[in-house]
């Protein structure tokens, strides 16, 4: 077996010739090079090169500081829309970019890790030097605990898909209530609104964001599992004709007309205003729902009061 | 589609089983089925689930009645094993009857 590479590898025990101490030093540093080259392959990135340059993309846009400043002085509805979906388009495109940097930077260091720490651990298998022998494993030692120091502080270990998931999560969100307020009219989503939303959308796609969304997801699961489960009762006639009675007047509340009375009702629950019509809706249908002995007659009482409760 | 599940105890009888569904579908959820589960005392009961509405049903859900055995040209809107008075029953069917004057 011809093991040439390796074995004519200089060791201080090594065949005859002249000592050279510092050469080991030389070839480790070479082998951190190696690392670096390993790192920039784009092959291991997994992402194909990218039709346009995310940039150049976002340089032609042309979405100026003073065009978001004109999204709050919004007066149609059609210029909201326009300046929103330029903007939106802009956070979008840079989130991408934002993800593959950070699923190809997570892929460069762990293939710089795995290929430098293999040609070390190989290395030192073969010579014959017993201190040429620590030094490589000093080295491969080193370069695990080295890129392990930088995976654990940048990457997370190996979160980054669970954190990109949480991201898009939290983005459709946002997404969502940006496409549903710009099929409102002005008055109901205004531009301070749509510009409130642009900046939840570009928040949402940030690693904190991310974080909290995971843990909040992992809290609500654990008191979901922890919450005791109702048990139902069998309610009169009388009960759930009147139950029917309140329900309906919540769903009642649809458009602009109905806020004031509904925002009445949520005063009379001690809750605070809401702005658009369906919050005010989503706010009573939660308190209607909350555990409480008089919640029927609290609901009625509140709801008659703002003039809500239907005959 | 937000759904809550409750426990429909395995103590009630049937009619009270229906009385306690067309009262959490007077809050606005609708019934989407039940199992066999045990609760907090360790007692076989029933666990139920209920979507829940933001608007109102149209057309209208009508009454939830629980039946042992469907009349004929009566279609369940939901079929499965229920605790009813403490016994297991292995099939009991959800019907829905018009509301009065819907």
């Amino acid at each position: 077996m011809h093991l040439a590479p390796f074995s004519q590898m200089p060791t201080h025990a090594g065949p005859p010739g002249p000592a050279r101490p510092a050469a080991t030093p030389w070839r480790l540093l070479g082998m951190a090079v190696l690392a670096l080259a390993l790192a920039g392959c784009s092959t291991l990135r997994g992402t194909p090169q990218r039709f346009a340059a995310t940039d150049e993309v976002v340089k032609a846009i042309d979405l100026t500081p003073a065009d978001v400043a004109q999204l709050v002085s919004a007066t149609t509805e059609g210029e909201r829309n326009a300046l929103q979906r330029q903007a939106i388009a802009v956070i979008d495109l840079q989130f991408h970019q934002f993800v593959r940097d950070l699923a190809a930077d997570r892929a460069d260091a762990a293939a710089g890790v795995a290929g430098t720490t293999l040609v070390a651990s190989t290395a030192g298998a073969f010579v014959q030097s017993v201190k040429a022998k620590t030094n490589y494993a000093l080295f491969a030692a080193g370069t695990v605990g080295a890129f392990g120091i930088v995976d654990k502080s940048y990457f997370y270990e190996k979160t980054v898909p669970a954190l990109v998931a949480a991201m898009k999560a939290a983005r459709a969100k946002v997404l969502l209530s940006m496409r549903t307020g710009q099929g409102q009219t002005i008055s109901l989503y205004d531009g301070t609104a749509a510009l409130a939303d642009l900046e939840d959308y570009y928040s949402a796609g940030s690693v904190l964001v991310a974080i909290s969304e995971i843990t909040a997801s992992a809290e609500a699961t654990q008191q979901q599992a922890s919450v005791k489960i109702r048990a139902l009762t069998a309610m009169s006639d009388d009960e759930i004709g009147r139950w029917r009675k309140v329900t309906k007047s919540i769903w009642a509340v649809k458009d602009a007309a109905a806020l004031p009375k509904a925002n009445l009702a949520l005063k009379a629950l001690s809750l605070p205003e809401e702005a658009s019509p369906q919050a005010a809706k989503a706010a009573l249908l939660r308190f209607k729902s909350a555990e409480s002995a008089d919640r029927l007659t609290t609901m009625e009482n509140a709801l008659r009061t703002a003039g809500l409760l239907l005959p | 589609m937000d759904t809550e599940q409750v426990e429909l105890p395995g103590t009630m009888t049937l009619e009270q089983q229906s009385k306690a569904i067309e009262g959490e579908e007077a809050q606005g959820r609708r019934f989407v089925g039940a199992m066999l589960w045990v609760n907090g005392q360790h007692k076989v009961s029933n666990l139920a689930s209920f979507e829940i509405l933001d608007d109102e049903p149209d057309p209208p859900l009508g009454r939830p009645v629980l039946k042992l055995t469907l009349a004929t040209g009566d279609t369940a809107a939901w079929t499965g094993q229920l605790i009813v008075k403490g016994s297991a029953k292995a099939e009991v069917h959800l019907v829905r009857v018009p509301l009065d004057g819907a």
